[in-house]
């Protein structure tokens, strides 16, 4: 509210930051909310990835390898959301309510009833993926994020012959736990 | 995007759809606020910032009333106006609604490592989606009255003043003074707005156009500063001798309620679309939806390095502040019979509470 005289330090509004973070931000951001069901906090957590690669020296987008390292910060962040201890769930669950009626404008009302389904389903598959292996989690969400093996293997510093194989044993052991 | 192809057994590429958003998030929005992200370090990771005294930062709160609109950012306007205006308080002229007047206050905290500036630096300014009357900024200074009678008068009601100061500042006000009323008229412009949001390539963003000449009015009645020196200076005759004394003494402002009136837009509709705009930060914005009356309660912007609770004086809605620095200076805002008061300076938590608690009398 208080308005300050002080200029305004544009910092990180160089063309190129801005098409990189055009470029990757939606998928970033997507990744996150499937781990978090929440708007509020996908976006936190993906502004922290991008103010990481920001503060990077050289900066991330001149840096050929930025993409393998700019999805490796992501998946970290995401684990870490999946791994939140109790608190950060209720206080998840809790901001969910509060905001929940208003979170998304636009966003279709829908019956209660389907409403409170779909999250316990969801909730399941976020059970699952936390009880499997960081590694194994990391595969399946990068994967669905739409990575190739190859990126995969660069964001988890993988032989990328091995990736293949080892999505394979994370769909095993995720349908293990989600169907158990 | 995801295609169930990327696994062998589609069921897991399907159990992993559940958790996919059904929106897609604002992009513009979102890099406006990455940018503000990215100054905030750089200016907090500035060495030698000189540290604002408690005052300036406890007095920050209520420097929007003093300050020319066309100058504030677009979450500035928003904070106390647009944020979700169920219920008009009451009709002020035939067209206008009055859609806010302070009846209670709610804290939005400022993250740590950020001054308010940097907050709020990318949004736009709310003369980019129309025009603001008075458009060139004004400069409103406290103009010094002969005495209470007189600063009354001017007001338009009975100033409260204290029975219980702290020894330490003289028992009657050295200095008396009132802020002219002001009021800025903003009007929405379709093309305008159109031609900036295009600047942006939002070209998702829906204008409807009956906001085209909608306007909004905000109030800020006169304003009465009380100024109790400290006991061992000189009483302060002009401004710049003002300042000294806000740094030790004991300021109280009294001021009717401001209000906001709209004219010729419903509340929800200017709600939804402003909150679709980009650049307000989600924080920001989840404050603003989660007011509990949104059409009276003030949201009070409290920035890091002082602490702030709600609390009440003799019964009345209050926020009182406190300096998590020096722990000696503190502040208090409470609203009662459509008057809003504050009271800071060098007082612990009691002390600002036995003087607002003697003024409420």
């Amino acid at each position: 509210m208080l308005v300050e005289s002080s200029p305004v330090v544009e910092v990180g509004a160089t063309p190129d930051f801005e098409s990189y973070f055009r470029r990757h931000y939606v998928r970033v951001y997507q990744l996150l909310y499937r781990v978090t069901g929440s708007p509020d906090d996908a976006e936190d957590l993906a502004q922290e990835v991008f103010l990481q690669a920001a503060r990077r020296d050289p900066p991330l987008w001149s840096d050929p390898a930025a993409d393998g390292w700019l999805w490796r910060a992501a998946s970290h962040a995401a684990l870490n959301a999946l791994r939140g201890d109790r608190r950060r769930r209720d206080r998840e669950a809790r901001a969910y309510r509060e905001a929940g009626p208003l979170r998304m404008l636009g966003e279709r009302a829908e019956d209660p009833a389907e409403a409170a389904e779909r999250h316990a389903q969801q909730a399941a598959v976020r059970v699952a993926l936390r009880q499997m292996k960081p590694q194994e989690s990391a595969l399946l969400l990068l994967r669905h994020a739409g990575l190739s093996y190859a990126e995969v293997a660069d964001a988890l510093d993988l032989k990328p012959s091995s990736v293949g194989t080892l999505i394979l044993r994370a769909e095993r052991r995720f349908k293990e736990i989600y169907h158990a | 995007m995801p295609d169930t192809s990327a696994f062998e057994d589609a069921r897991v590429g399907a159990a992993l759809d559940l958790l996919s958003a059904a929106h897609t998030p604002d992009v513009d929005h979102a890099l406006l606020h990455q940018r503000a992200l990215q100054a905030q370090g750089r200016i907090t990771a500035a060495p030698m910032q000189p540290r604002r005294s408690f005052m300036d930062r406890a007095l920050a709160g209520l420097a929007i009333w003093r300050r020319p609109m066309p100058a504030i950012p677009i979450a500035a306007a928003l904070l106390i106006t647009l944020s979700l205006f169920t219920s008009p308080v009451q009709s002020l002229a035939s067209q206008f609604l009055t859609i806010f007047r302070v009846q209670d206050f709610a804290i939005v905290s400022i993250p740590a490592g950020s001054e308010m500036s940097t907050f709020f630096a990318g949004l736009p300014e709310l003369s980019t989606f129309g025009d603001m009357q008075p458009s060139a900024p004004t400069h409103v200074q406290s103009q010094p009255v002969a005495d209470l009678a007189a600063a009354s008068n001017a007001v338009g009601f009975t100033l409260h003043t204290p029975t219980s100061l702290p020894n330490t500042v003289q028992s009657q006000p050295s200095t008396i003074g009132v802020t002219p009323a002001q009021s800025y008229t903003f009007t929405f412009r379709l093309a305008k707005a159109q031609a900036y949001l295009q600047s942006l390539n939002r070209t998702d963003v829906v204008l409807p156009a009956k906001f085209d000449g909608a306007s909004l009015q905000f109030n800020v009645p006169a304003t009465a500063m009380l100024t109790y020196a400290p006991k061992s200076s000189e009483p302060a005759g002009n401004s710049a001798s003002n300042n000294a004394a806000l740094a030790s003494g004991v300021v109280i402002v009294e001021l009717k309620s401001p209000s906001v009136d709209a004219s010729g837009v419903s509340y929800d509709d200017l709600r939804t679309f402003l909150l679709s705009l980009p650049g307000l930060p989600p924080s920001v914005a989840a404050t603003l939806k989660s007011l509990p009356d949104p059409s009276s309660t003030l949201p009070v912007p409290v920035p890091a390095g002082i602490s702030a609770q709600k609390t009440q004086v003799n019964g009345a809605p209050a926020v009182i502040f406190a300096d998590q620095h020096s722990s000696i200076a503190g502040g208090i805002l409470w609203q009662s019979g459509g008057v809003l008061y504050g009271v800071g300076g060098p007082l612990n938590q009691s002390e600002v509470l036995a003087v607002a608690t003697s003024m409420a009398k």
